[in-house]
């Protein structure tokens, strides 16, 4: 990855005199990306693509806002939170347009005050996929922009039309809950295994 | 369990979760620019408006200013270039008066009936009271004061059978052509004619719709020209064979939706009976495009049979059909034939014109060959 940095200040400067070819090599270099932060907030394929593409379409028009005067380590790092911001926010507005952000949530009572969790060997992708995918949509969704993205919660009470106090709750039981889940499934593998 | 090991585990999943990238979809980039490109070059529909607005409001100032025109010109209402008299006042038919009423006082006897009485300009009279008292032997209008105090009276002459223009003659005017007899004009053929058309048309199995106005000049009693602007929606089917035979996919049919502003110049002859025949181009700029392909998704599914004998698995086939945008690039603008002919029929001042028309395009459309050819009847009413 640290290869990529004075190769992406080349190809952000090729874009933004409109080379179409700077275009591309953005475009290739961050589609895996934009698309795997689309897929943690929908899960429907067209719509992601779209959300995608959409997101490209932002970037595109909107790189001249990027400014980053820190270390060239961490440019990065930089862009890529601010093109997941931008994707992550397209995607809520895609959620919003069909109506699949749900804002009233039943949630079982839940211990969340103790948590207990020793994560034994390297989380995988699609481990934490199935976590997330078992969290509410709504805490699900919080808790990406929070934990994932970098949102305060008072952008995410913009954004999701709450009081910040609210999008707090929401993340602290998500937070509980993955690791409830977490642990449930060690559990099982060690029953499975025979390994404790 | 402690904060280190929670912030450990919650840790884990942003590395992992941001180190995650998706596979590059082959043709995505090729996609998205040509669907990019699509959304540039389709005008927003207010740039289309804002220019139907313009030559709409420059086609009425130039209709308005060529009506104003030709009445200025007409040499028997107005005769500018005749020096003012006053018109013989011997003619033994009856006496009517006018009385200027002011400082100094006014009087015109008349030896016409006041039918046809004109101020056509005024005397300069100094101090004088802008109030008229007209004294006539008519009397429908004798002592009946005109009160307009916008006219200034600089000279009178009274002049029999001609309709005043004075623009600020107002209720002396009204009160003079009281009785007046019939102002005769000049019918005059109109240069210039408005007309608001429909034009509903049937073409490659779907029905399309145009709606506009037209402006044409006269050249001669039979033969004028015509221009406008149509706010114009186009469909077409075809059978789907370029999606076929560049993929996998089964396809059943293309459909292409085509909205646009068409501007159309035209020549038409008409004859004496009111039967029209035209002929013309126009050309249309799209304002949205939208091509999009139905195609059958075949699936194999596994089912499983109960029977007396235990359980069987069956394969079967599905088909489902789905359909499909395409971002393939279509022209911008693109140029019909037109040819029609029908009937005006006049119904007062207004003409209904009413015909069978038919669009022949320039060229095909997309990798479909579209051949947006048409055939309807137009509607008009002309004012």
């Amino acid at each position: 990855m640290q290869k990529k940095d004075p190769d992406l200040r080349r190809i952000i400067e090729g874009c933004l005199n409109n080379d179409l070819k700077a275009e591309q090599q953005l475009y290739k270099t961050f589609y895996g990306y934009i698309s795997g932060v689309a897929f943690r907030y929908l899960r429907e394929k067209e719509m992601i693509k779209e959300v995608v593409n959409d997101s490209f379409v932002k970037i595109f028009s909107k790189l001249g806002n990027f400014q980053f005067d820190g270390a060239d380590a961490d440019f990065l790092k930089m862009f890529k939170g601010w093109i997941g911001r931008i994707t992550a926010n397209l995607a809520i507005d895609k959620l919003r347009a069909h109506k699949q952000l749900l804002y009233v949530e039943e949630v079982a009572p839940e211990n969340i005050i103790e948590m207990s969790v020793q994560p034994t060997n390297r989380l995988e992708f699609n481990e934490i996929m199935a976590l997330l995918d078992q969290l509410p949509p709504l805490q699900q969704v919080i808790f990406n922009m929070n934990a994932i993205e970098g949102f305060s919660h008072e952008e995410i009470a913009k954004e999701l039309n709450m009081l910040p106090n609210t999008s707090r709750v929401y993340l602290k039981r998500a937070k509980a809950k993955l690791v409830t889940l977490y642990q449930a499934e060690e559990n099982e593998q060690r029953t499975r295994t025979g390994v404790f | 369990m402690n904060k280190e090991q929670e912030q450990e585990f919650f840790n884990q999943i942003e590395e992992v979760l941001h180190a995650h990238e998706d596979t590059y979809e082959t043709g995505a980039w090729e996609e998205f620019d040509a669907h990019r490109k699509k959304k540039k070059r389709n005008m927003p529909i207010y740039v289309w408006a804002a220019a139907a607005a313009v030559l709409l409001i420059a086609g009425y100032v130039l209709f308005g200013l060529n009506n104003t025109n030709q009445i200025q010109k007409n040499p028997s209402l107005v005769k500018n270039d005749t020096p003012d008299v006053y018109v013989p006042l011997d003619t033994p038919v009856t006496t009517n008066v006018v009385e200027v009423v002011g400082n100094p006082r006014i009087t015109a006897v008349v030896n016409r009936p006041i039918a046809g009485l004109v101020l056509v300009d005024t005397v300069s009279t100094g101090n004088i009271t802008p109030n008229l008292q007209v004294e006539s032997a008519n009397p429908l209008v004798k002592n009946d004061v005109i009160t307009d105090k916008n006219i200034a009276i600089e000279k009178a002459i009274v002049r029999n059978g001609v309709k005043p223009l004075r623009e600020n003659a107002g209720a002396y005017d009204s009160l003079l052509n009281k009785n007046n007899a019939p102002v005769v004009f000049e019918k005059q053929e109109r240069k210039f004619t408005y007309a608001v058309a429909l034009s509903p048309s049937l073409g490659n199995q779907k029905l399309n719709f145009g709606a506009g106005m037209e402006l044409s000049y006269a050249i001669t009693n039979r033969l004028s020209i015509s221009s406008g602007l149509m706010y114009t929606a186009l469909n077409a089917q075809s059978d789907g064979q370029s999606l076929a035979t560049t993929s996998s996919l089964n396809g059943q049919s293309a459909n292409l939706s085509l909205t646009g502003i068409e501007l159309p110049f035209g020549i038409q002859y008409q004859t004496k009976s009111g039967y029209y025949a035209a002929a013309g181009v126009s050309a249309l700029g799209l304002i949205n495009d939208k091509l999009e392909y139905s195609y059958l998704k075949e699936n194999t599914i596994t089912l499983t049979q109960s029977s007396p004998g235990g359980t069987s698995e069956v394969l079967k086939v599905v088909s489902e059909r789905k359909s499909k945008e395409s971002f393939e690039p279509i022209d911008n603008y693109m140029g019909f034939f037109n040819f029609s002919v029908g009937k005006k029929q006049s119904f007062g001042k207004t003409n209904l014109n009413i015909g069978p028309f038919v669009k022949i395009p320039f060229n095909n459309i997309s990798s479909e060959r579209i051949r947006l050819l048409q055939g309807g009847i137009k509607v008009g009413i002309d004012f």
